[in-house]
């Protein structure tokens, strides 16, 4: 016979088991209560953080950095070396939150090399455009290419475009280079050699050359407005016109750019304001006459004097150019350098295409500042020697407005760009330097160490060094410096090094005020 | 010479191109053929003037005959962002306790005297480079007002993305 056990309970145990029900049932009920005063608890307490916020809140407000309105203090973080002062800046309060979270432009400087903060950043800066460097950092969680494949997605967001890296990196992204890019502005390939060998060519160093797709330039980046090419430089020039650029930066020891090709950029580029060509230039046909080219927004142009390069200035007519710096090497297969063809009017010595009235339309259009740089002392004294065979102060004037420092005497403020060597300061009548009050500095160290210990300049308060860091240690400057204290640097109120150098900050411990790093 | 009118009723005769090196004041009196500006009012308030308006005149006064800013140059602005550096004058003029630092801001901010409130934008920038958040909040005696759930935000954003 089957049998339900249920069924067959007795009286006394279905009042057992209704008791144990009960039992259990009477202490989730209890539970439930006292779960239910916690709860409320628990609110209390959140309403209580949450007042207590508010109050602290409400002092903040009262506190004279919270005065200022959003914009001012938008403005203040506008003023930063770098985006860790933002990422401080959020987490001080509510108020500094809020401005930072609300303000997507202060969050465009986006680093993929950090994945996930860049993701952050991404979020934060909402659809505004963002600016993008690649190989910025040193211990970065994603190598350059990586990080540039990170950020393909958001090329349509891009402003600008920086690609700072080593030679083999710049060519396997460069050749990636094929999407669309509306609205990027400024693209910059600055290869980073190995290690620096020194050119007699270009301050750069020597470099390479890159495949950037012909598609990319110009069809893809419509709307370019600069391009900048340090130490490498694209195999293939332009292909199609860039009509908004305006600022052409491109400083690489290169074969490549042919003159013809450059003539057919600036045609098609007529915005151009500024414009720096410290490259080798090659001219492929000799027998036609280049034609010229006017530049009629050109107003800085930084030419270089390399293998030719200068021959290309005749073509070029810029009636607002104001500021011209023309750097000088000593090129070892012409015994004078191309400068010494350009400023002289000896028809035997001068190739057809230096012709001297075409060089003067350049500086007769109300060109106030000219700037002489030198690579080594050959080219300094080159520079001198040339000037030297144009004559009087006034003939050179024909080729100057009359206000270009051609000589040192009397300035006070110089600016001294040497890329190697020194130039033969012993040879410099002091007096030149005698009124000197600023002097700023970028090069390699051996000149500076050379500059300052033999130039006595009483009036000199200021010097700022911008060395450039692949060059040499700075070992030899601070040195100097030691030595130069407190004797004819009496005058100096401070000297400031801008670099990267961390040990140059421990090393000049003892200068106390008188030096200060700068970190950049 | 322009005669400017505090809020707090003091009176300043000053050269007009010291004036004018304030775009707010320049533009009053262009507009109004006037040689007397009205007191600057701040936030619907009476700017409490005569202390911080006397920083801001001897600013103006060293700094007259300078090129103004031009507003539709937006290279010169980019530049301007740049850098953090302060001229030597500049910096010992800036060298004051917190209140009239924020009082020479907010004028400068109010009268449009924008290389007056670069000078202090960036000397705040620069004393806040490098700092903690704990110490940003004790340098300017702020306290940490967050809610709990944007502490629990900021800690997850810190686990996504601490810093390098």
């Amino acid at each position: 016979m089957e049998t339900h056990p249920e069924r067959d309970l007795s009286v006394e145990q279905l009042v057992s088991g209704l008791q144990k029900v009960l039992i259990t049932e009477s202490g989730h009920i209890g539970s439930e209560i006292l779960a239910l005063s916690l709860e409320k608890l628990r609110d209390v307490e959140k309403q209580t953080v949450r007042v207590l916020s508010m109050i602290r809140s409400a002092m903040n407000e009262r506190r004279p950095v919270n005065r200022l309105p959003p914009e001012v203090f938008m403005r203040v973080l506008e003023f930063r070396d770098n985006d860790k002062v933002l990422d401080v800046a959020i987490k001080v309060c509510a108020r500094w939150r809020s401005i930072l979270t609300s303000t997507p432009h202060l969050w465009t400087e986006v680093d993929f090399e950090y994945p996930a903060r860049a993701s952050l950043y991404l979020e934060r800066s909402k659809s505004a455009l963002v600016n993008v460097t690649v190989g910025k950092s040193r211990d970065a969680i994603v190598g350059p290419v990586g990080s540039f494949i990170g950020a393909i997605p958001w090329v349509a967001r891009m402003k600008s475009l920086s690609l700072q890296t080593d030679m083999d990196q710049i060519k396997k992204i460069a050749e990636r280079l094929c999407h669309k890019t509306p609205h990027l502005q400024h693209l910059t390939f600055e290869g980073k050699p190995r290690r620096y060998s020194y050119s007699y060519y270009s301050s750069a160093g020597t470099g390479g050359a890159i495949y950037v797709p012909r598609e990319f330039l110009g069809r893809h980046a419509p709307l370019l407005k600069s391009l900048t090419f340090h130490s490498v430089s694209p195999s293939v020039v332009f292909n199609f016109p860039m009509p908004n650029l305006t600022h052409i930066d491109w400083v690489a020891e290169t074969a490549h750019v042919v003159i013809e090709e450059l003539l057919e950029l600036f045609v098609s580029s007529p915005l151009i304001e500024v414009m720096t060509m410290d490259v080798l230039i090659r001219r492929t046909q000799m027998h036609e006459p280049l034609k010229q080219v006017t530049l009629s927004r050109l107003r800085k142009l930084t030419w270089a004097d390399l293998d030719g390069s200068l021959s290309l200035i005749p073509c070029l007519i810029a009636p607002q150019l104001s500021e011209l710096s023309i750097k000088v090497t000593h090129n070892p297969r012409n015994e004078r350098s191309t400068l010494s063809s350009v400023l002289s009017n000896d028809p035997n010595r001068i190739p057809l295409l230096l012709e001297p009235t075409a060089f003067e339309t350049i500086y007769k259009n109300g060109s106030r500042s000219c700037r002489f740089s030198y690579a080594d002392d050959n080219a300094f004294l080159l520079i001198r020697e040339v000037l030297k065979d144009r004559g009087t102060d006034s003939e050179i004037g024909r080729w100057f407005t009359p206000d270009i420092p051609f000589s040192f005497a009397g300035t006070k403020e110089l600016t001294v760009e040497a890329a190697g060597g020194c130039p033969p300061v012993d040879d410099i009548p002091i007096e030149q330097f005698e009124s000197l009050q600023k002097f700023d500095f970028m090069g390699e160290t051996d000149s500076l160490i050379s500059l300052i210990r033999n130039t006595p300049s009483p009036e000199l308060s200021e010097i700022r060094i911008f060395p450039k860091e692949h060059y040499f240690p700075l070992d030899g400057l601070v040195e100097v410096l030691r030595q130069r204290r407190g004797s004819i640097f009496d005058g100096v109120k401070s000297v400031r090094i801008f670099g990267k150098d961390k040990c140059l900050r421990t090393q000049i411990k003892d200068l106390g005020k008188f030096v200060d790093v700068v970190a950049t | 010479m322009v005669l400017l009118v505090t809020s707090d009723n003091k009176n300043f005769v000053v050269d007009r191109e010291v004036a004018d090196r304030s775009v707010f004041v320049k533009n009053t009196l262009e507009a109004r053929g006037l040689s007397i500006a009205t007191p600057p009012m701040l936030n619907g308030g009476c700017f409490e003037l005569t202390s911080p308006f006397l920083q801001v005149l001897e600013y103006c006064q060293h700094h007259r005959g300078e090129p103004l800013p031009t507003t539709d140059d937006a290279n010169a602005d980019e530049n301007r962002k740049r850098t953090t550096d302060i001229g030597e004058w500049d910096r010992k003029f800036i060298t004051v306790d917190h209140e009239m630092l924020f009082e020479i801001i907010l004028a400068a901010n109010y009268l449009d005297i924008k290389p007056l409130l670069d000078v202090g934008c960036k000397t705040i920038g620069n004393m806040v480079k490098g700092k903690s958040p704990e110490e940003v909040r004790k340098l300017f005696d702020i306290v940490n007002d967050f809610t709990p759930e944007e502490e629990a935000q900021i800690k997850k954003e810190n686990e996504w993305a601490e810093d390098p």
